[in-house]
């Protein structure tokens, strides 16, 4: 009986250790003597930890390379509210003494204003130092909100001139087309960009435009186009 | 040799492929798991005839969503499907361009402030659906 014991024993760990070769051959694709196994465990995991540390350093510089951009929703003495663009509200801090700088931005350029020039309602972006939903801002810059959409063009008034888009999530928008508005198409043999005027926009011409949001617009959905860039409808019938 | 020594024989033999057998299949089978193919969950836009068709999904892998820099030019670094009509739109440019491989990288100037920018991909095969990726990047010169 014993010696039966001893040859089931000695069978099964014959086939076992056959099935231990294949399952790390499996793993590995490719043939690797254990202790070099070992070996790559040690790299992976010194190689996973050096990962983790590299990826917290960059959080920590990113979390202090943040800003805070939103509309200013409250007023005070030494510091104001904002709503910022995901919702959450901040309570942002001046730094005594006027240390904190305010610039308005213009065409690309900064000019430096006041704390008194900030309003309620004023775009801005706020870096400082940031802790949970306190502020303590180090540069205040007020500047103009802008959106980019686009669309396919479905009606155009000749002697309104606006045309109706409507974006690929099947919103509808109804684009004013000012004075200011520049238009550009697009080459479909170069890809070039060149200017055009309003007429030679078509209904089923794909436009893509940049506007400024408007809490006064008169209609939903109604924006004046700072630019334009149209790709003509023949591009994709090529 | 005895009979009840090669009965232990066989017995042991079968055992082991039976765990064998087992090992393997259940080997196979995580194998499988870990192998399966993971939706892309992003933001496709339907136009085209064929809803369900989609292709490569355009990645955009730099710069990140809400990054702040201190240039006024970014690379704008992703992935498309090949021969795709890349339009890229901002406040500050618009850039239109196609790509031989399915990888492009372009220099973008930004203006001081928030810039939103619009990257949309118009498939080379035009039954695909038009796809956008929409990203602030904040500039500013704190000097």
């Amino acid at each position: 009986m014993r010696k039966t014991l001893v040859v089931l024993v000695a069978v099964f760990f014959l086939v076992g250790g056959q099935f231990q070769t294949r399952a790390q051959t499996n793993a590995s694709d490719s043939a690797v003597p254990a202790s070099q196994s070992a070996d790559t465990d040690i790299n992976k995991a010194t190689q996973n930890f050096i990962e983790k540390l590299a990826s917290s350093v960059a959080q920590t510089r990113k979390n202090d390379n943040h800003v805070v951009v939103g509309d200013i929703t409250d007023i005070k003495d030494q510091e104001f509210t904002v709503l910022a663009n995901a919702g959450d509200t901040y309570t942002v801090a001046f730094i005594e003494g006027n240390l904190t700088k305010i610039y308005q931005i213009v065409n690309g350029q900064k000019k430096e204003l006041k704390q008194s020039d900030l309003k309620k309602g004023n775009f801005v972006i706020v870096s400082g130092v940031i802790s949970d939903k306190s502020v303590t801002a180090n540069v205040v810059y007020v500047d103009q909100p802008y959106m980019v959409e686009s669309g396919s063009i479905t009606e155009i008034s000749n002697t309104d001139y606006y045309i109706k888009v409507t974006t690929p999530e099947k919103d509808n928008f109804t684009v004013d087309v000012e004075t200011y508005t520049k238009i550009n198409a697009v080459n479909i043999k170069t890809l070039a960009l060149e200017r055009i005027g309003f007429s030679k926009l078509k209904e089923g011409d794909i436009i893509h435009f940049v506007y400024q949001p408007s809490l006064s617009a008169k209609e939903k959905n109604r924006v004046s186009a700072r630019r334009i860039l149209m790709i003509p409808q023949e591009y994709f019938i090529k | 040799m005895k009979k009840e020594t090669i009965i232990a024989v066989i017995l042991g033999i079968g055992f082991g492929l039976a765990v064998a057998f087992f090992m393997i299949t259940k080997t196979k089978q995580s194998d499988l798991q870990s192998k399966k193919a993971i939706s892309v969950d992003n933001k496709v836009s339907p136009t085209g005839s064929a809803p369900n068709k989609v292709g490569q999904a355009l990645v955009v892998t730099s710069p990140k969503d809400n990054a702040v820099v201190s240039t006024d030019k970014i690379k704008i670094q992703g992935k498309t499907s090949r021969d795709a009509l890349v339009v890229i739109q901002s406040p500050a440019d618009d850039l239109v361009f196609t790509e031989k491989t399915d990888q492009f990288s372009v220099d973008f100037p930004l203006t001081l402030g928030e810039n939103v920018i619009r990257v949309s991909v118009y498939p080379k095969d035009k039954t695909l659906p038009e796809q956008q990726k929409e990203l602030r990047v904040y500039y500013l010169d704190e000097q």
